[in-house]
C-alpha cells in the first residue's frame, strides 16, 4: 500500500467505528428485511400463477439505495469523521501530487465498492434464488450494480474534487437524486434505460448482448468523471504552482 | 394561392379516401358480449374489407396487470383479407377481473388501419352460461328453476360458436338444434366435442330434418336411434323417429309419468343429450320440460374439469407438492435467515478482527484475507443456491399458455397426460424421485423433456388437478393407427393410417431401437413401407427439439416389441402466434403410435 491516502482512508474512513457500525447495521437490517418478506410459498407458486415474487426487486433496489449512499457519503466526505482532509491540506500538508492523490481516491473506491458489492452479496443470493432469477441474469445484476456504484463513487470523488470540501448537503443532493433517478424515472418512463436494467436484467434471454450497452455506458461514464476528476485536480495543481 | 388551395383540398380528399372506411371492424366478447370474468372468453372479429387487399396482423392486447404482477398478453394472429372480403376470427382470451379493456389494432406494412379500445366494464359476469343455438332462441325456463341456479342464458348465433375448447369454459349447458349442430364448422365441433367430454352437458334437439345423424356425437355415441315406434302423443313433434326399447338401459332418458324420451350417453364426465323433439315447436304444448330440465340441472355437475387457469380459482396446491419437492437445502425462511444470521456474526468478526489490527503496518493483507473470504462464501453460497444438485424446486404447469391452446410449447404429452411446465430458475434442474416425465424450458428458447423411466406418474390424483391437465388419450389414439406384419422372411412391413387433420410430414419408426424414415401422410391417408432402408441410432426430425423428445422417450418406446411410429406435428392449431412477455409461442406435438400385429402372412 503504497499510496499514503488510500491508507489514510482505509485506516480512519474504513475502519472507522461508527462506519463500522453503519455496515453492520444495515447488513442486519438488509437480512432482517429479506427474513421480513421472505415468499411463504415456493418458487413454484408464484409461477403457477404467472406472478413473480418481488423479494429479489425488493432486495436490490434497497441494497442499492443503502449502497448508493454510503458511496456518496463516503467519496464526498473522504475520510470519515476523523480529520477530514480536503485537497488543499493535501498538497500543503502532504505534500502529495494531484496525481497520486487522485490513484488514492480511486483505490480506495475501487476497495471499497468492491466491500459494499460483496457484503450484500449472500442477501441478493437468497433473494434471488428465492425469486426464480437465473444465474447468468444474477451475474449480469450484480455486475451492473457494481458499475452503478462505482460511478456513483466517482461522482462523489468529483464532487469533492470540485469543490475541495466536503459538504454534507452534497451527499444529500447526490444521493437523493440518485435515487430519485433510479426510482422515479421507470415509473414515468418506459423505454429501455439503464436505471431499468434490474427489471430488464431478470426477465433478459439474450444476458451477453443485452448487458453490454448498459456496460459501455457505465464504463464511459467512470471514465468521464475520472478525466474529470483528473482535468479538476490538473486545474488546481496548476493555479497552486502559479501561486 | 387558389391552385394551392385547390391542390391541397384534392391531396386531403384523396388522403381521405385511401384510409376512411375501407376495413370495417367489428368485435364480440363472450357471448352476446356477456362474459364470464376471469376464465377465458371467447372473441369474435369480424373484419370486412372494402378497399384494396390488405395483409397483415391483428393485434389484441389484454392487460390483467395488479400491484403485484404484471400480465399482458399480446395475440397476434396474421391476417390476409382480399378486396371485398369479410373474415370472423374467433379467438379466446383471458377476461379477468381486473381487465377494464381490451385493445385490438390490425397492422399491415407497418401502418396502423385501427385500433379499437373494448370496454370491458362491469360486463364480466359470475355466473355460467347455458347457451341456446336454435332459431328458436327461448328456453321459456322459469327463472326459480335449479338448472339455473348460478348460470344464465344466453343465446348466440351459431357463426359465432367459440372455434377453441377453451372458450367454452364459462360454459355449462348447450342447447342447441340438431341441424345447427350438424352445420357448424370443424373447429367448432371439435371445440364443442373436447369440451363436453372435459365435462360439459351438450343437448341436441332433433330438429326437423330426418336423414341420419352425418356426424357422430362425442366420443360417445348414442345408441339405439333408428326408426321404430314412434313415441305416443309427442309424434308430430319427433322428427327422427326413435324406437325406445332399442336404446341400451342406462342411456336412457326417462322422465316420470312420462317415460322415455331421450337418449343420454355420459362421455368421461361430460353428458351428451339427444332428445328428438323441436325445443321450440313442442316446448308450448308438452309439460315434461319442466322434467326434463330437472333432469338436466341433476347432471349438470356444478365441479367441471374445464375450469379457467387464470390467476387462482382452483387449487393447485397437491400438484405444487409433488412437484416441488423442496429439499433440506433449499433454504427455507429459517434457513435463508440462518444462513444470513451467520454472514452477519462473520462479518461482525472480521470486523473487529480488522479493528484490533488496525495499528499493524501491515493492515492490506488482511482486508486483502478479508475480501478474499467475502469472495469465497458467497460462491459456497451460490453454489448452494443456484446448483440443481442442491435444488429439487420451481415446475409447475404452465397454466395460461396450456391453456390457451391446448397444447403449447411448454407442455408435453405423455402417456395420456398433457403436461407442461415453465420456469426461469436454473439452466438444468434435477428431478426428484416421485417425477416421471416433466418438459422443462431449459432456457428462454429451449425446451427438454426430463424423464425417467422407472418411476410412475400414476400417483397423482388427476380429479383434483384434472383442470390443469388435460387427458387427451382419446384424442391422441385417434391420431394413427398403425399395424406390422412379418412375412416369413423375417421382413417387417408397416402400414400407418393417418386418421387426424394434420399433415404429418415429420415421420420416424422407431423398432428394436434403430430408426427407420416413413413417408410422409397426408390427412386420411394411409401408407405401407417395409422396415429397411435409412437407418439411425438417433432420431431424425429436421427439427432438433423433436430429436431431443423422441431421445428422451427411447427408453420407454424402445421397450415395445413391435414398430412405433412416431410423427411430429409442428404447426398451430388455432393459426395465432402467442407472445407473452417472458416467453414465445410455438406449438408442437408428437404422436406415438405403437403398431398392432396384423398377422404372419
Amino acid at each position: 500500500m503504497n499510496n499514503p491516502l488510500l491508507e489514510e482512508q482505509i485506516r480512519e474512513s474504513f475502519l472507522n467505528s461508527s462506519m463500522m457500525k453503519i455496515h453492520l447495521i444495515g447488513l442486519a437490517a438488509i437480512s432482517f428485511m429479506i427474513f421480513l418478506f421472505y415468499p411463504t410459498q415456493p418458487l413454484s407458486y408464484f409461477l403457477a400463477r404467472s406472478v413473480e415474487p418481488e423479494m429479489f426487486n425488493i432486495a436490490v433496489y434497497t441494497i442499492f439505495a443503502f449502497m448508493a449512499y454510503l458511496s456518496v457519503k463516503t467519496s464526498i466526505f473522504n475520510i470519515h469523521e476523523a480529520a477530514i482532509i480536503g485537497l488543499k491540506e493535501w498538497s500543503d500538508f502532504g505534500k502529495l501530487p494531484g496525481y497520486r492523490y487522485l490513484r488514492g481516491l480511486l483505490a480506495y473506491g475501487l476497495f471499497y465498492t468492491a466491500f459494499l458489492n460483496l457484503l450484500f452479496l449472500p442477501c441478493l443470493l437468497v433473494s434471488a434464488s428465492v425469486s426464480g432469477i437465473a444465474p447468468a441474469n444474477f451475474l449480469a445484476i450484480l455486475a451492473v450494480l457494481y458499475l452503478f456504484t462505482m460511478d456513483i463513487y466517482l461522482a462523489g470523488t468529483l464532487l469533492f474534487v470540485l469543490f475541495g470540501k466536503p459538504y454534507w448537503f452534497l451527499t444529500l443532493i447526490l444521493w437523493f437524486s440518485l435515487v430519485v433517478t433510479v426510482l422515479i424515472i421507470p415509473l414515468m418512463l418506459s423505454a429501455k434505460l439503464p436505471f431499468l436494467l434490474f427489471i430488464e436484467l431478470q426477465k433478459s434471454t439474450n444476458v451477453s448482448s443485452d448487458i453490454r450497452l448498459p456496460i459501455a455506458i457505465f464504463l464511459i461514464a467512470a471514465f468521464l468523471l475520472i478525466f474529470s476528476a483528473r482535468l479538476a485536480i490538473f486545474q488546481f495543481d496548476r493555479s497552486r504552482d502559479g501561486r | 394561392m387558389g391552385k394551392r388551395l385547390i391542390t391541397a383540398f384534392m391531396a386531403f380528399l384523396s388522403l381521405f379516401y385511401c384510409t376512411a372506411d375501407t376495413l370495417d371492424f367489428d368485435a364480440v366478447i363472450g357471448f352476446n358480449n356477456l362474459y364470464k370474468r376471469d376464465i377465458w372468453t371467447p372473441l369474435n372479429i369480424r373484419l370486412q374489407n372494402s378497399g384494396s387487399s390488405l395483409s397483415g396482423e391483428l393485434v389484441i392486447i389484454t392487460d390483467n396487470s395488479s400491484i403485484a404482477s404484471e400480465q399482458i398478453r399480446i395475440y397476434r394472429r396474421p391476417v390476409d383479407l382480399p378486396s371485398g372480403s369479410e373474415k370472423v376470427l374467433s379467438l379466446s382470451i383471458p377476461a379477468g377481473i381486473i381487465n377494464r379493456e381490451i385493445e385490438c389494432y390490425f397492422e399491415s406494412e407497418g401502418t396502423i388501419l385501427f385500433d379499437e379500445i373494448m370496454d370491458l366494464k362491469q360486463k364480466g359476469v359470475r355466473e355460467n352460461f347455458i347457451l341456446s343455438v336454435s332459431p328458436y332462441p327461448d328456453l321459456n325456463i322459469k327463472s326459480d328453476h335449479p338448472v339455473l341456479q348460478n348460470r344464465i342464458i344466453a343465446y348466440p348465433h351459431p357463426d359465432l360458436l367459440p372455434e377453441s375448447f377453451s372458450a367454452y369454459d364459462s360454459v355449462d349447458i348447450i342447447s342447441i338444434r340438431r341441424e345447427l349442430f350438424e352445420q357448424l364448422n370443424n373447429r367448432q365441433f371439435e371445440a364443442i366435442r373436447s369440451w363436453a367430454s372435459g365435462g360439459g352437458v351438450l343437448i341436441v334437439w332433433g330438429g326437423k330434418s330426418p336423414v341420419p345423424f352425418a356426424r357422430d356425437y362425442l366420443p360417445g355415441k348414442i345408441e339405439g336411434l333408428t326408426k321404430g315406434n314412434v313415441l305416443t302423443g309427442l309424434d308430430k313433434y319427433t322428427s327422427v323417429p326413435m324406437n325406445r326399447m332399442a336404446i341400451p338401459e342406462g342411456e336412457r332418458i326417462e322422465l316420470p309419468g312420462i317415460g322415455i324420451t331421450g337418449a343420454a350417453k355420459y362421455s368421461g364426465r361430460g353428458l351428451l343429450l339427444f332428445v328428438p323433439f323441436d325445443y321450440s315447436v313442442a316446448h308450448g304444448e308438452w309439460n315434461g320440460f319442466v322434467d326434463f330440465w330437472d333432469f338436466i340441472a341433476r347432471s349438470a355437475t356444478p365441479d367441471r374439469s374445464l375450469e379457467s387457469a387464470m390467476d387462482e380459482p382452483l387449487s393447485l396446491e397437491e400438484y405444487i407438492a409433488l412437484f416441488d419437492q423442496s429439499g433440506f437445502s433449499y433454504p427455507g425462511r429459517v434457513n435463508a435467515a440462518l444462513m444470513l444470521f451467520l454472514w452477519v456474526s462473520l462479518i461482525v468478526s472480521l470486523m473487529i478482527f480488522l479493528k484490533l489490527r488496525i495499528k499493524k503496518p501491515r493492515i492490506h493483507l488482511y482486508i486483502s484475507g478479508q475480501l478474499v473470504l467475502m469472495i469465497l462464501l458467497p460462491l459456497a453460497i451460490g453454489y448452494m443456491l443456484f446448483s440443481d444438485r442442491f435444488r429439487n424446486d420451481a415446475f409447475v404447469l404452465d397454466l395460461n399458455t396450456i391453456y390457451q391452446m391446448g397444447f403449447s410449447d411448454s407442455a408435453f404429452l405423455y402417456k395420456d397426460i398433457l403436461v407442461g411446465s415453465s420456469g426461469r430458475t436454473a439452466n438444468s434442474i434435477s428431478f426428484t424421485d416421485s417425477t416421471e416425465g416433466i418438459i422443462l424450458r431449459k432456457d428462454r428458447e429451449n425446451l427438454t423433456l426430463y424423464y425417467k423411466p422407472e418411476l410412475e406418474i400414476r400417483d397423482i390424483a388427476l380429479a383434483s388437478w384434472s383442470s390443469r391437465i388435460f387427458r387427451m388419450k382419446d384424442s391422441v389414439q385417434s391420431f394413427c393407427d398403425a399395424e406390422f406384419a412379418t412375412d416369413q422372411k423375417g421382413s417387417i412391413s408397416l402400414t400407418v393410417h393417418n386418421k387426424s387433420d394434420y399433415y404429418l410430414n415429420e415421420t420416424a419408426i422407431l423398432y428394436k431401437g434403430m430408426f427407420y424414415r416413413f413417408n410422409p401422410l397426408m390427412p386420411g391417408s394411409a401408407e405401407t413401407k417395409l422396415l429397411e432402408g435409412e437407418i439411425s441410432e438417433k432420431p431424425f426430425f429436421r427439427n432438433s427439439l423433436f430429436n431431443v423428445m423422441t431421445e428422451r422417450l427411447f427408453p420407454s418406446l424402445s421397450a415395445t416389441d413391435g414398430p412405433v411410429f412416431i410423427a411430429a406435428i409442428k404447426e398451430d392449431p388455432e393459426n395465432i402466434s402467442f407472445t407473452l412477455d417472458s416467453w414465445k409461442k410455438n406449438t408442437w406435438s408428437l404422436i406415438i403410435t405403437e403398431a398392432r400385429r396384423r398377422g404372419i402372412e
